[in-house]
């Protein structure tokens, strides 16, 4: 108000002092607007990049899970093929006709072995099924699958291997399980292969949200950044089945070194209620 | 314009907020019409400004609910439900103390200032918060250039309203400004009504998502 009744008496050129005021005004809001117009078309430039990147992933996902099926056709086939035909070829030549003109003796024999030869099959078509599904795991769960798998790498004497489950006293959903114990199995078969560890330990836990499972061990590991990179670069189906099942699960996976610079850790985070 | 452009596409634009901005263009349609009768045809110069200063309050209401409906932080709404009350108490101050009810320039004055205040939380809210459609497909977004662009051009116009009001020529200046700032007001209220479609069929695609979860292999419509 003080302003204005200054301004009443002002000089000839005030009309042009605010007309250049009024249009400073205009230019600074139009100078907004298009500020507002190009940071947001920056991020949405950027946005869709970021989605790029991860439907790009996902498709190097998607492919790493389509050539692991196809990778695990190929050697149940392998296995049908080359170690269940022959020997059920074997026990059919044992029980050929010629043997009605054999001694009895002869005959039991043959008969023997085309038993021992049945049985042989019965235990490789087994092995092959327990591959594809251990029965332990269907019948009483991850911390006795996980237990299992532990004693027989503890019984092999070149790792000590030894689980211990703190609260798993609500089995997950049979789905969750298989995934969780083919990432453990993937993750300790790296282990074997490649860290030259002398043990191995998977705790679990839980929260009332999440369960957790984590191995140590005492070997060549990795970190996280190397996961990232070997996820994208590397050429092995192993890391990109982890990532892939993690995904499923819609859990997270972190790799790390203790900062005691003796073991290295890798954790499993698996939300209790995921749904897939 | 505004209210022809809201009459034609009234089916297609449904939203709560552009409901609001309805409501507002029939006001503004209804006051011109109030504006000529008081001023020309009963000739009550007091009534017309009476009206105008209940016209200021009533519009700001109403498009600082519309923005309210747009904002997403609920701090900013609050802030904005509140402002409503110094613009209503600036305005009664102004209408008991002015000699002889002089034009509404201080409540007008306020006005644009409280308007440049949302729209400033506005634009800061769009670049804060992320969003899949560029700003310029949602019809808040022509609605507060429009009323940014009517704000700041008009400020200082209002702001020395009484001595543009003392020569002939800075009189006609006041209208030329004012009508010009008014006209571009009025295509961008328009061009918020059109656009209202186009953000609305992009958000019915964006429904549809595909299901490629690895190990699954169902490609489905959610």
């Amino acid at each position: 108000m003080t302003l204005l009744q200054v301004t009443t008496n002002a000089p000839a050129g005030f009309t042009y002092i605010m007309l250049l005021g009024t249009i400073a005004m205009v230019i600074l809001a139009l100078a907004i607007v298009f500020f507002v117009i190009l940071h947001q078309r920056r991020v949405i430039r950027f946005n869709l990049q970021l989605k790029k990147l991860e439907d790009e992933k996902q498709q190097v996902l998607l492919e790493a899970s389509i050539k692991y099926q196809e990778e695990e056709r190929n050697r149940i086939a392998a296995d049908l093929h080359d170690d269940v035909g022959p020997l059920l070829a074997t026990a059919r030549l044992y029980l050929s006709e010629n043997m009605i003109n054999q001694e009895p003796a002869e005959q039991l024999q043959a008969i023997f072995s085309a038993k021992q030869i049945i049985d042989d099959a019965i235990q490789l078509i087994r092995n092959i099924s327990h591959s594809m599904m251990p029965p332990t795991l269907k019948n009483f769960g991850l911390e006795s699958a996980m237990t299992d798998l532990f004693q027989k790498i503890n019984g092999s004497g070149k790792l000590n291997a030894s689980v211990r489950f703190h609260d798993y006293h609500t089995r997950l959903k049979m789905e969750q399980e298989l995934l969780i114990f083919r990432i453990i199995q993937e993750l300790v078969n790296n282990i074997i292969k490649h860290s030259n560890a002398g043990f191995v330990h998977l705790t679990q836990n839980a929260t009332a949200t999440h369960s957790y499972l984590r191995l140590h061990h005492d070997g060549q590991g990795i970190v996280q950044e190397d996961f990232e990179r070997l996820n994208l670069v590397s050429h092995g189906l192993g890391l990109k089945n982890i990532a892939s099942r993690i995904k499923v699960l819609n859990g997270r996976i972190f790799f790390e070194l203790d900062p005691s610079h003796s073991y290295y850790k890798v954790t499993l985070e698996i939300p209790k209620d995921s749904t897939y | 314009m505004p209210l022809i452009f809201c009459i034609y596409f009234l089916k297609r634009n449904k939203s709560k907020d552009l409901k609001v901005f309805y409501v507002y263009t029939i006001l503004s349609s209804i006051s011109v019409i109030v504006v000529l009768t008081f001023r020309y045809i009963f000739k009550s110069y007091h009534s017309f400004l009476l009206f105008e200063r209940f016209f200021i309050v009533t519009e700001f209401a109403l498009i600082s609910h519309f923005f309210i409906y747009n904002f997403i932080q609920l701090k900013l709404k609050k802030i904005t439900r509140f402002l409503i009350i110094p613009l209503l108490l600036f305005s009664l101050y102004d209408y008991m103390t002015s000699i002889n009810l002089d034009f509404t320039y201080y409540p007008l004055v306020m006005e644009c200032l409280l308007f440049l205040l949302i729209i400033l939380f506005f634009f800061y809210e769009k670049m804060k918060y992320i969003t899949k459609f560029p700003i310029y497909q949602s019809p808040a977004f022509w609605i507060a250039v429009a009323f940014l662009i009517f704000s700041t051009g008009n400020f200082f116009l209002f702001l020395f309203t009484k001595i543009l009001q003392l020569s002939l020529h800075n009189k006609l200046l006041y209208n030329d400004i004012y009508g010009l700032f008014t006209i571009f007001k009025n295509i961008l209220l328009c061009t918020a009504v059109v656009v209202a479609k186009n953000l609305k069929i992009k958000e019915d695609l964006s429904k549809i998502k595909l299901d490629l979860e690895p190990d699954l292999f169902k490609p489905s419509i959610k």
